[in-house]
Parts: C-alpha cells; structure tokens; sequence
C-alpha cells in the first residue's frame, strides 16, 4: 500500500494563485520541553568540564530541526558529536596557547595569535558554513555550502566595505544574504535568496530613527529637569535627587527605545530573508507581519533580559514555533520538491567550534 | 499499524508506507522486512520526536505520528544496549529537578574543590624545568608591563637577599630569586611560580630599617618559600586558567581569557587551605633555621592593625584571619620546639 508523496500537498485556497500548491511548514516542539533538553545538556556539559557540549549542542540542533515538519518530514541535523569534539579540543589548543601567551606576558606571541585570528575569520566562518549546511538534512538529502574561499574572502570584505557606512548598511545584508543564499544547495537543487531591499531599509531606519528619539528624549528630560552647567551648581539636594531619578528613568526610556529599534531591524530582517527565499522553484512564504514578528522579538528580548538569559532557550523556541507555523512553501504546478543527493564529503567542525568561541554561530539568523 | 514515510536511497522521493513491528522485525507495507537489530535510529530529543530510521538498503524510514506507541514497540525488541538512554533520561518526568540539582552542584563543585583538585593534577605533570621558565617569562612580562623590578641592589635589600638564600637552601630550593618591585606604595610579597619571590621596596624599606626586621621579613620569606615549595603559584595561576576556559567554553566568550592574568598575580587568590600550608611551613623552616618568630608574628599583628585587613567578611576571605593565623602559627611553634 503506497502512494506518492505528493498527496501531501494541500490545495491552495486562494483561487486566484491556483497554479501553485501549499506545502505545510510545521514546529511540532514545545518550547518548554527544549529549554527542558537544554538545562539538563548544561547540565552534563558543565559536570563534565565541557567536553560533553559538543553532544549538548547535537542534541539542541536536534530538536529544533527533528520538530520542524517540511511537507509532514522532518529536518535533521546529521553531525557526529564526535566530530565536534576533535574541532572543540583543536580550537581549546589555541585557546590554551592564547591563555599561555597572556600568562606569561609574551606580547609577541599574543599578537601572532590574534593577528592570525583575524585573517584566518573568514576561513572559519566559511569552514562554519560548510560544517552547518553539510549536517543539515531533510528529507534523507544533505545541503551543501558550495562558495569557495576566495569568493568567500571578497563577500566578507564587500560585507564589511559596505557595512562601514550607515546608508549601505542594508545594502551590505542584501548582498550578503545573496550571496550566502545562492552557495546554498539542497541535493541538487539550488537554493536563492532575493531579499527585499525595502524591507531592509525600513528595518534600519527604524531602528536608526527610535535610536535617535531615545536618545533625543533623554537629552530633552536631562535639560529640562537639570538645565545648564550654572542651575546645575546651584540645585538642593531634593533637586539633585530628582534629577538623578529623571536620569535614571530617561535611560531606561532609552533603552526601551533600543530594544524596539532593535527588534524592528531583526523583523524586517528575517522578513527580507526569509519571504525572498526559494528552494529550486519553491518559494517561502511568511504568513506573520514584520510589525507583529517585531512585537514576539520585543518580548524574546526582554524576558531574555529579565530572567538573566535563563529563559533564552525557550523564547528562541516560541519564535521559531511562531515563524515556523506562519510559513508554508508555494511550488508551481507542475514542479516537485525533490533533490538528489550530492556527496560532498566530510567537513571539519573547527571552523564552527572557532566561531562558537567569539560568541558568532551560522544558524536559522533568527535569535540574537 | 503505523503511518510512516519511506525516502529512497539517494533521493528525496518519499512514498507513504505502514509499519508493523513483530517479533523484532520491521514490517513495511510495501513488503521490505527488516530486523530492528540491523536498523540505526537517528538520536531521538524530546517525548513526541520523530523517528528516523536508516534502513539496511540505505533507505530512510521516517515515522511522525503515534511516536510514542511506536517507541513503546519498537524499544521492546531492542537489545538494551541500543537504546538511546540519553533520550530516556531527557524525557522522564523528575530529569529536570535532577538536572538542575546536578547543575548548582556541579558548578559549585568545579569552583571550589574540582578545579583544584585538576588544576594540582595537572601541576604535578609539569616540570620544574618548565615551570622555572614560566617564572622567568612572568618576571620578563611584569618588566614588559612597566615596572620596575630588579634584584635587590641596596645594603638593606642585599642583606635580605643573603637571608632569602640561606632559608632557600634549607627548603631545598633551586633557583631560587629574590626581585623587589619600586612601584607600590604597599608593603607586600608574593610568589610568582618557578622559585622567584617578589618583595616591594616599600616592604623592605619599612622592615628592614627596624632592629630585628630582618627576622620579621624572614617569616615572610619562609611563607612564600612555602608556597613556592608546594606550587601553590603555578596551581592557582593553572585554576585560574581552567576556570576561565570552562567559562569560554561554555559561554563563547573568549574575552575573558584577555584578563591580564600576569597582571593579577599580586591578588591571586590561594585557597585558604594552601595558605595555612605556607604558614606551616614557615614555621617549619624558621624553627629549623634558628630564627625568632616573633618579630613575624608582630609584623603580622602590624599589618592587621595598620590595614584593617580582619574587617573583610569571613566568606569573602581567601585568607584565613590574621589572629586565627597568628593562633595557629603559635601552637605549631609549640609542637616544633618540643619536636626539634
């Protein structure tokens, strides 16, 4: 008893697109029982002086990719741990040499090492990408980063060029994104990513646009409670009081301004990313409103914030399960989604370790 | 009967398929049979994961719905050896007070005695040979850094210098170097790993000009030989290290080993343990050199006094109270003079 895999497809409700079919993205998790998995993995990795983290973070990769449903099959995140742990213990080596050079003063060493770190981040970054994509599997077809190291050097230096300057800031993330998107294969089948240039600006400009109104506010309050250098001398000590509270209160306001700037960026971002991205002839299609995904990033932020970072794990998850259940792919009639896989062999995992270490990781880009 | 996906080899083209498992063998609708035992099921993580199953003929079977009853079946002709325990411990229902337990616990055990007890593991794996050359690049940074440390060069320096030699024969240490240090404005001393002992000429100055400063500065030196003599400098620089490392490991954030360890040798913490160990052995080695300890005793007492060091909270404390110190160091003299 068999029957194709395209009877999962649901038809499309909407008339007029007839011509395309829906297929269903899914996050079947909870986010209470991953932030579970991940304290009791910090758990092991901390008990065993971190050598069981490569296992831990396998395990967390693992859920969140097992629990995400393309088309009713899962993702799956296919590294040995083992392999994360030859790149951890090589990466530790460096890092001990590091320790030694600062122990011992020894400047000249100290400045090889970071010299070298710098130059070799590009190569790493790369390696991490290759690492990330060549693990990541669905449907039993492995993805693939297939940009070489040249081209890899001159996107992070175009990257950086454009970054440099606040007005090609969102030029720069197009660019990249681009460019990372048509590097990216699954099986066969390319992978393309056509952000959208409006979205991107209007993420930074807002956040640009409530940085500056925080900070705006701030100086207005600090005027209009303290005035200038001579009242200033000549206040009470209640005055001084009050004004103190009014600094207080005026960067707290500051900061929230901030963290919606901030939020309204990573929205608008994601959004770019994410609705102009396509597998082959499939397109990703994202169902919740930038204005609303900046709202659930504003509360991620925040309670991130307030618990200390404790309860990170399960708001990254509540995201996850938001975008993931408010997205579906859109295949034309007459198209499949099927790849064939392509061996491109083992890749180390020092570059990912590398990257992990200076707090950098390749992932969904949906969390910090 | 269960729903699940059959995804060919190389391909992912899936077909929907129904699975039985009997007597330990995977039933596939479309007729594959397979043993569980010849079966690979990708680590599971969560109660409702779903199952991915590598198939002899490097197929994939992908089970989604009814995990749980397919796992009760599936498990129950498993050898136990292949059951993914890690799974079954992340999906009972107490894992996590147990983890959280296990998490305070381990923490607080890796900042007190575990990182010692590796960092003197690993202290004892290295050389002195080594270790002497870790001192000299130390000493070689702190000079790098700025300051002026040098060996001693006047009368009163030089006479201490004779005095630190003596005691450091008795302790039987090699190499052994006395620097004084003209940037602080503090009496102090400290141990730096490899056998060099740095005094600050405020230290010696203050002392030396005294009538039996001399024998005060000696119980300092006999201190400090005591934590050369059991590495105390190279353990705590090493616990320091490993401390840092396990925080970058587990953080990501490698700032934090850029902290300028050279530069906070002076406020090195030594666990209290290994400070009594160092008073003991002062002790030891003034009696043995036939040198009063009470002008060390009183230059302890100085200190206490002159900057109100006791005032720190028991609990903050890396060293002992100096009147407990002084106490103990006082029977210990006791016990030695009635031994020797």
């Amino acid at each position: 008893m068999t029957e194709n895999n395209t009877e999962h497809f649901q038809p499309n409700e909407n008339e007029g697109e007839s011509e395309t079919r829906k297929i269903p993205i899914q996050f079947i998790g909870s986010p209470g029982e991953y932030w579970k998995i991940y304290m009791i993995n910090l758990a092991l990795t901390i008990l065993t002086l971190g050598l069981y983290r490569p296992w831990a973070k396998v395990r967390q990769y693992k859920y969140l990719y097992n629990h995400l449903l393309v088309d009713g099959s899962p993702m799956d995140f296919t590294a040995k741990p083992i392999r994360l742990l030859i790149g951890q213990l090589i990466v530790m080596f460096f890092i001990g040499l590091y320790f030694y050079s600062q122990i011992t003063l020894n400047t000249y060493l100290a400045a090889i090492l970071s010299f070298s770190f710098v130059v070799l981040m590009p190569l790493l970054l790369w390696l991490s990408y290759r690492f990330f994509f060549r693990y990541t599997q669905w449907s039993g077809v492995s993805m693939s980063f297939t940009a070489s190291k040249s081209e890899f050097y001159f996107a992070v230096i175009g990257r950086g060029i454009l970054s440099l300057f606040i007005i090609t800031f969102p030029i720069a993330q197009k660019k990249w994104f681009e460019f990372i998107g048509r590097n990216v294969f699954w099986g066969n089948k390319r992978l393309s990513v056509n952000a959208s240039l409006e979205k991107l600006y209007t993420g930074f400009g807002l956040y640009i646009g409530m940085l500056a109104t925080g900070f705006y506010l701030l100086w207005l309050l600090i005027t209009i409670v303290g005035g200038d250098e001579a009242r200033m001398q000549t206040m009470t000590t209640s005055q001084k009081e009050a004004f103190a509270i009014a600094v207080i209160g005026g960067l707290i306001i500051y900061l929230v301004f901030i963290l919606w700037g901030y939020s309204f960026m990573k929205s608008y971002t994601v959004h770019a990313i994410y609705h102009g991205l396509k597998i082959g002839e499939a397109k990703l299609k994202l169902r919740i409103k930038p204005f609303k995904l900046a709202w659930e990033y504003v509360k991620m932020y925040l309670f991130t914030f307030l618990s200390f970072g404790i309860a990170y794990p399960y708001l990254f998850a509540r995201l996850l399960s938001q975008i993931a259940n408010n997205s579906h792919l859109e295949l034309p009639e007459g198209e499949d989604l099927i790849a064939h896989e392509v061996d491109s062999g083992q890749v180390s995992a020092v570059g990912m370790e590398a990257i992990d270490e200076v707090g950098l990781d390749v992932d969904f880009d949906i969390g910090f | 009967m269960f729903k699940g996906q059959l995804i060919k080899a190389g391909s992912s083209e899936r077909t929907t398929v129904f699975v039985t498992v009997e007597k330990g063998v995977l039933k596939l609708s479309n007729g594959e049979n397979h043993s569980v035992e010849a079966v690979s099921v990708e680590d599971r993580t969560g109660a409702n994961s779903p199952f991915i199953i590598h198939l002899p003929t490097k197929e994939q079977l992908i089970i989604t719905e009814n995990v749980k009853e397919f796992g009760k079946e599936f498990y129950k002709h498993l050898p136990v050896y292949k059951r993914n325990w890690l799974h079954r411990f992340e999906t009972w229902g107490k894992s996590l007070v147990v983890s959280i337990i296990v998490l305070i616990a381990a923490i607080a055990f890796w900042l007190t005695k575990g990182s010692d007890i590796v960092a003197g593991w690993i202290t004892n794996r290295i050389s002195y040979d080594l270790e002497y050359e870790l001192g000299k690049s130390i000493i070689a940074g702190f000079k790098s850094l700025g300051w002026h440390i040098m060996e001693p060069t006047n009368y009163k320096e030089q006479r201490l210098e004779e005095r630190f030699y003596v005691l450091a024969n008795q302790a039987g240490i090699e190499n052994a170097h006395l620097y004084i240090v003209h940037n602080f404005d503090m009496p102090n001393a400290f141990a730096v790993p490899g056998g060099f002992i740095v005094f600050t000429s405020k230290m010696v100055e203050d002392y030396m000009s005294q009538e039996d400063g001399l024998e005060a500065l000696s119980g300092v030196v006999a201190h400090e030989l005591g934590h050369i003599k059991h590495r105390h400098s190279l353990k705590a620089l090493i616990r320091s290290a490993l401390i840092a490392s396990i925080f970058t490991m587990l953080t990501g954030d490698v700032s934090v080993v850029s902290l300028g360890m050279a530069q906070q040798m002076l406020n090195l913490a030594y666990s209290r343990e290994q400070e009594e160990e160092a008073d003991a052995y002062a002790i030891e080695l003034i009696i043995k050199s036939d040198i009063d300890p009470d002008p060390f005793f009183q230059l302890m007492q100085e200190l206490k006094e002159k900057y109100d060091i006791d005032e720190i909270p028991e609990f903050l404390r890396s060293h002992p109270h100096m009147s407990e110190r002084i106490n103990k160091m006082r029977e210990l003299m006791k016990k030695y003079e009635e031994q020797y």
